[in-house]
């Protein structure tokens, strides 16, 4: 008994690590919309990698440290890799990275950064969930379910402290079984900080089971703390999904903060990507991607906006409702024009694996947009460069095994 | 589908039931053979115990009845039974080496059937001029074809030690506990663990006993062995152990004697036993009990990582552990008849234990637990029928039991603990140990029959059959847990069944003169199960599965001189799927009804020699290849499922002995490696690495001290320091090429920045056993990890570290 109720704690963990990664992009090197601490100097190349194939039941993982840009077949394993205890996505910002577990796997906000070539840990909080957001050097966000469901903590990436709460008590709805703000979605621009709102059951704890036909953000100013408004989107049940390093949403080019809704607890019946513009703190009404009208059955994990286009990733076939092609080998790259939504396919790649955990299945370093793709029968795990308008062509491969988890350039 | 399984069940053992009583019937339907059941009722016959003046019982000793060819040698357990006695002037020889021969005069006048319980006195002058040559059942255990370390706690039994202390100083084991007094222990036994090995108490598989009999709780003075089975297992253990097996024996008495220890120990720790046995010299009845009661608050300081509650972070403290208080008592009380002409022995049994248990950490030691606890209890009738009929030839066991283990799962505190016990509600959970809580109450039934049959076809082959029925089932309630969607029904409501069948059939054989021996057993294995579980979106799925599956074991030993000997062994192995496994848990640990079983591949070596002087040396090698290993793996973004994902390829060497330094001086010890890696990962980097978690070099040294007439007369002194060392290891698998370098990896650090590492460990233990009025009393002292190290267990689970134990025994015993 003990044993079961220990595994199912760690598989909760699991999962709330694996999912909640995909629910966060601010703290992305080329997201973000603060420019990172010691950008002078010349940024290393962090690429976490597991040591098996998803379900391989190899447990654990590396943070791999490149000076440069990896070319060709290369290895994450080096002598002066960081093997960690948990490898399900990660974020970074500015010479910063951050894991939702520590070395050792305890779950929490683990801070690292690069001396001397070696990763070094820079400060803990534990608890801290997959959602975090990063604004600035001194100020950021993360829910604590211990502290309240209800309250978002402040903390300060710096000295990596807890600085204080915004108590969001006020927005309690009573009959809902679950109610919970911030787990899945974190998000921040203009000096507003964005956080969503879930109903849901005890029993799915807000991973499903939502009881409501709208997603609704709570609006509150960053300077402040306090709580502006709240905002909803009607026909949609969750946005994000925060239990792994992938935050589920990013900051396009256009200045405008484009959400997920994966419908994971749904059966991939709904899945939508919807947007808030640059210079509003409502949703945009307008627009909507659907990921249906292109494919039936399929979802939204991942994306990445800039030049008049959405980048993202859709299933060459339905997802089964119970998950089981999920993590098959079914997925690829298109663009969709943001003004017409029509899709092209990015052409050059292999199918891939869903974004899954993964922050940085669509990464831009330096100006160019880079492809992760994951096919074990190609042996292809690397990145793929976007060459041409809709191709791709491959710029580095990992030959240890495991699977790439996120690659990001600290500055 | 329940009311099939039922049925099954049912038939089964109401088909090992037939297969006792048709035995039983074949030993009475044999009318020609000599000295059957019938006839001996019309004949003279005695049968008896020899003992030594000490109160061991004596195998091998030879008992003749003056002036005929009429003789027998006891068996494992001293016993011996002769019939067709002529009863005029009847006089029993009986003689042992390193015992007075003692004379013992038959008297019919009032009976056709003797019994006796005759003690041998020992020849002290005979033990000193003469080179001993007769063996122990530890040593006659030894020297089997298949290999078997039994370790006695004869020689231990005065000391506070607990078994797992005993068990981790043999050669080849490694016993891991999550703390303390009570806490779970797992044994690693030739990279194997887990499931992949059983447990045994006097041969019947143990599960009905649940955590009541655990190797932790068990008093070392409750038993006289633990047999521990490293490479094919013999047929009368029938279980589908992958990779060996533990058999504790029970001491046996077949005299009057009581038993009474009590040890009071470091951190609140109280620990008692008791054991008695009543049998009349004139009648063959008998009852007796053995008993023990565990009580242990477990407050040993640890070092943990310390949450500041209002900056959140974090800082390392000394803390003691304020919420891992362990209780338990287990009583036996049984009695019977004995030495019939029908019966070796009828025995029955009833057993209670209950265990309260708080719990104070998961899985790691991140985050305390305040409030959590665990209980248990059942009430278990036993019986078993021995047998010795056809003059000898054929031996009869069977066991039975059915009970329910009723277990109380109580997680409901809204909030969290700290290190330093204080507590913080949170509006985020129900429970501590899981988030939604629980208050699990679950029982789970079993029922054993095992029946053994061993017939010797002559003197040199013994033909041996052996089948054990379990049949298991949960059922339970949790008004926290998951319900069905569709009816609210509590999800552990639906019964859950388990049945599983294992039989061996084997033959031992003797060549030249008994110098090469060897064991072929086939073995056969079905079980059947069904539940029913709810899916992600709370639906109830019904599962039905069942298999079956062939297994072979043969071992061979041959005598190179009457000090040495060789012996290889090997088998096919398997392990079912258990019910987990196949149905998962109905929550998030997804059914595979696909799953196959896990089968291995064991080959074992070994030389051992014995000096004439008492030294000992011995050494064992062993090769395994197991496939199919069931792993619980992520299956998708919500689940996990067990699948078979690994293969384990190596071999293990161990070597063991024991010197005489000097004529009150012993000294020894043995180191164990193990090159257990891991094949077929699908991760080129994985490839050929070590198993995560598992120690791959460890050894132990020993020196005892002995002395006698210190302050009186009869007054004896033991003084001992045991050593203990383990390499340091590594949570998560290293990459082979970046593995520590030198021989065996043993010097050195990883390659690459491996921060998850349960470092080496040096435990040094130092007691003393003083018996100041000779035998019956005995004082004695121990200090545990004498220098204060960190001592680790599984994923850095802090052990205890120094502590001191004292222990006080008394035995006594008919003379």
């Amino acid at each position: 008994m003990k044993t079961n109720i220990k595994m199912s704690k760690s598989i909760i963990k699991y999962v709330v690590a694996c999912c909640c990664l995909f629910a966060w992009t601010a703290c992305d090197s080329d997201n973000d919309p603060a420019p990172g601490p010691g950008q002078e100097e010349n940024g290393h190349y962090i690429m976490m990698t597991s040591a098996g194939p998803f379900n391989s039941g190899l447990q654990g993982g590396y943070f791999g440290v490149f000076e440069e840009l990896p070319s060709g077949n290369v290895t994450n394993i080096k002598t002066n890799s960081l093997q960690i205890a948990s490898a399900f996505g990660f974020r970074s910002y500015g010479k910063w990275f951050f894991n939702q577990f520590n070395t050792a796997g305890e779950a929490g906000l683990q801070k690292y950064l690069v001396e001397n070539g070696r990763v070094e840990e820079a400060g803990f909080i534990p608890n801290a969930q997959p959602s975090y957001l990063i604004v600035d050097d001194t100020h950021g966000f993360y829910p604590d379910p211990e502290r309240g469901l209800l309250k978002i903590q402040t903390f300060n990436p710096t000295s990596m402290q807890r600085t204080g709460e915004i108590d969001l008590t006020s927005l309690k709805v009573d009959g809902v079984e679950y109610q919970v703000i911030g787990k899945h979605t974190l998000a921040a621009k203009e000096g507003k900080l964005f956080a969503g709102i879930t109903y849901s059951t005890t029993a799915l704890q807000g991973y499903g089971g939502d009881v409501v036909d709208y997603v609704e953000f709570a609006v509150i100013d960053i300077a402040s703390g306090q709580l502006e408004k709240t905002i909803k989107y009607d026909g949609l049940k969750s946005i994000g999904w925060g239990s792994s390093g992938n935050k589920m949403w990013t900051l396009g080019d256009d200045g405008a903060l484009y959400f997920y809704a994966t419908d994971l607890g749904n059966g991939f019946q709904n899945s939508s990507i919807i947007r808030i513009k640059q210079g509003e703190t409502d949703f945009d009404r307008e627009w909507e991607i659907k990921a249906g009208d292109y494919m039936e059955r399929s979802t939204f994990a991942t994306a990445l906006v800039k030049g008049g286009k959405l980048y993202t990733q859709f299933s060459s076939e339905p997802l089964a409702a119970d998950f089981s092609n999920l993590q098959a080998q079914i997925w690829d790259y298109y663009a969709i024009d943001l003004a017409t939504k029509q899709r092209t396919k990015i052409e050059g790649m292999p199918k891939t694996f869903y974004a899954w955990g993964s922050n940085d299945a669509i990464i831009e370093l330096d100006g160019k947009i880079y492809f992760w793709v994951s096919h074990s029968g190609d042996n292809v795990e690397g990145y793929y460069e976007l060459t041409g308008e809709y191709t791709a062509t491959r710029t580095f491969n990992v030959t240890d095994g495991g699977q790439i988890w996120g690659f990001v350039k600290l500055k | 589908m329940d009311q099939s399984v039922v049925k099954m069940s049912v038939f089964r053992a109401f088909v090992s039931t037939c297969l006792f009583l048709s035995s039983y019937a074949f030993v009475l339907a044999f009318p020609n053979v000599k000295d059957s059941v019938s006839d001996s009722l019309q004949t003279f016959s005695c049968s008896g115990v020899v003992y030594g003046d000490d109160g061991v019982t004596l195998p091998g000793a030879v008992v003749k009845v003056s002036q005929s060819d009429l003789s027998t040698v006891c068996d494992k357990n001293g016993y011996f039974s002769l019939s067709n006695i002529d009863p005029k002037d009847a006089v029993l020889i009986i003689s042992f080496l390193g015992y007075k021969e003692k004379i013992q005069p038959l008297s019919f006048a009032e009976t056709r059937h003797v019994q006796l319980e005759i003690v041998l006195d020992s020849d002290n002058h005979l033990l000193e001029q003469i080179e001993v040559s007769a063996r122990s059942i530890e040593r006659e255990l030894a020297e089997q074809p298949i290999l078997i370390q039994a370790v006695s706690t004869r020689e231990v039994r005065e000391q506070p030690s607990s078994l797992v202390d005993l068990l981790n100083r043999s050669a080849g084991i490694r016993i891991r506990q999550t703390g303390a007094v009570g806490a779970r222990s797992n044994v690693l036994m030739n990279g194997f663990q887990n499931r992949s090995v059983r447990y045994f108490k006097d041969e019947i598989p143990m599960d009905y006993l649940g955590g009541g009999f655990d190797l932790s709780l068990l008093p070392i003075n409750m038993i006289e062995r633990v047999e521990v089975y490293k490479g094919a297992l013999p047929g009368k253990l029938g279980a589908d152990a992958l990779g060996g097996a533990l058999n504790f024996v029970s001491r046996e008495a077949y005299r009057k004697e009581l038993d009474v220890s009590y040890e009071i120990g470091s951190f609140q720790t109280h620990r008692a036993a008791l054991s008695g046995f009543f049998k009349n010299d004139t009648s063959p009845y008998f009852v007796g009990l053995d008993a023990f009661y565990n009580n242990a608050a477990n407050n040993y300081p640890v070092e943990v990582r310390i949450t500041d509650q209002e900056t959140g972070t974090q800082y390392d403290d000394e803390v003691k552990l304020f919420h891992n208080r362990f209780r338990n008592f287990y009583t036996e009380v049984y009695g019977g008849i004995a030495n019939r002409s029908w019966t070796k022995e009828l025995r029955i049994g009833l057993t209670v234990f209950q265990i309260d248990r708080q719990i104070n950490y998961g899985a790691s030691m991140h985050q305390a637990i305040g409030a959590a606890t665990n209980r248990q209890h059942s009430v278990i009738p036993t019986l078993r029928y021995r047998h010795t009929a056809l003059n000898g030839r054929l031996d009869i066991d069977h066991f039975m039991v059915a009970n329910t283990i009723h277990v109380q799962q109580l997680d409901t505190a809204r909030g969290q603990y700290n290190w330093y016990g204080e507590f913080f509600p949170s509006d985020s959970r129900l429970g501590e140990l899981n988030v939604r809580g629980s208050m699990a109450n679950l029982d789970y039934s079993y029922r054993t029959s095992r029946t053994y049959l061993g017939y010797a076809l002559s003197e040199q082959h013994r033909l041996e059959f052996n089948t054990v029925f379990s049949g298991f089932s949960r059922v339970g309630r949790d008004p926290m847990g998951p319900v069905f969607s569709d009816t609210r029904e509590d999800v552990l409501s639906t019964k859950g069944v388990y049945n599983k069948t294992a039989v061996s059939l084997g033959v031992t054989s003797n060549f030249i003169e008994g110098k090469l021996s060897n064991q072929l057993t086939v073995k056969y294995y079905n079980y059947k199960a069904n539940a029913t579980d709810a899916d992600y979106q709370g639906r109830a799925v019904h599962h039905d599965q069942q298999g079956q599956d062939w297994g072979i074991a043969e071992a061979l030993k041959l005598t190179l001189s009457d000090q040495s000997f060789v012996r290889i062994s090997g088998e096919v192995a398997l392990r079912m799927p258990e019910q987990d496994e196949l149905f998962g848990d109905g929550d998030r640990k997804l059914p595979n009804l696909s799953l196959k079983p896990e089968r291995s591949l064991n080959l074992n070596a070994g030389y051992r020699l014995n000096s004439r002087k008492g030294h000992f040396f011995e050494f064992n090698t062993f090769y395994r290849l197991t496939e199919d290993l069931i792993l619980l793996v992520p299956h998708n973004l919500l689940f996990s499922q067990s699948k078979n994902m690994e293969e384990v390829r190596g071999f293990g060497i161990e070597a063991d002995g024991s010197v005489m330094l000097s004529s009150w001086l012993r000294g020894g010890g043995n180191f164990t490696v193990q090159e257990l890696r891991h094949y077929n990962t699908n991760a080129p980097s994985m490839e050929k690495s070590r198993l995560r978690n598992t120690p791959y070099f460890f050894s132990n040294l020993f020196l005892q001290g002995d002395f006698q007439n210190l302050l009186g007369k009869e007054d004896k002194l033991q003084v001992y320091w045991y050593f203990q060392f383990v390499r340091q290891y590594y949570l998560d698998a290293v990459p082979r090429n970046m593995e520590p370098q030198g021989f065996l990896g043993l010097w050195g650090e990883a390659q690459l920045d491996v921060r998850n590492i349960i470092p080496d460990q040096s435990i040094h233990t130092l007691g003393f056993t003083y018996h100041p009025f000779g035998r019956d009393f005995s004082l004695g002292m121990q200090v545990r990890n004498l220098l204060d190290k960190p001592a680790f267990d599984q994923f850095r689970i802090q052990n205890a570290g120094r502590s001191y134990h004292l222990k006080v025994l008394y035995h006594l015993s008919k003379k």
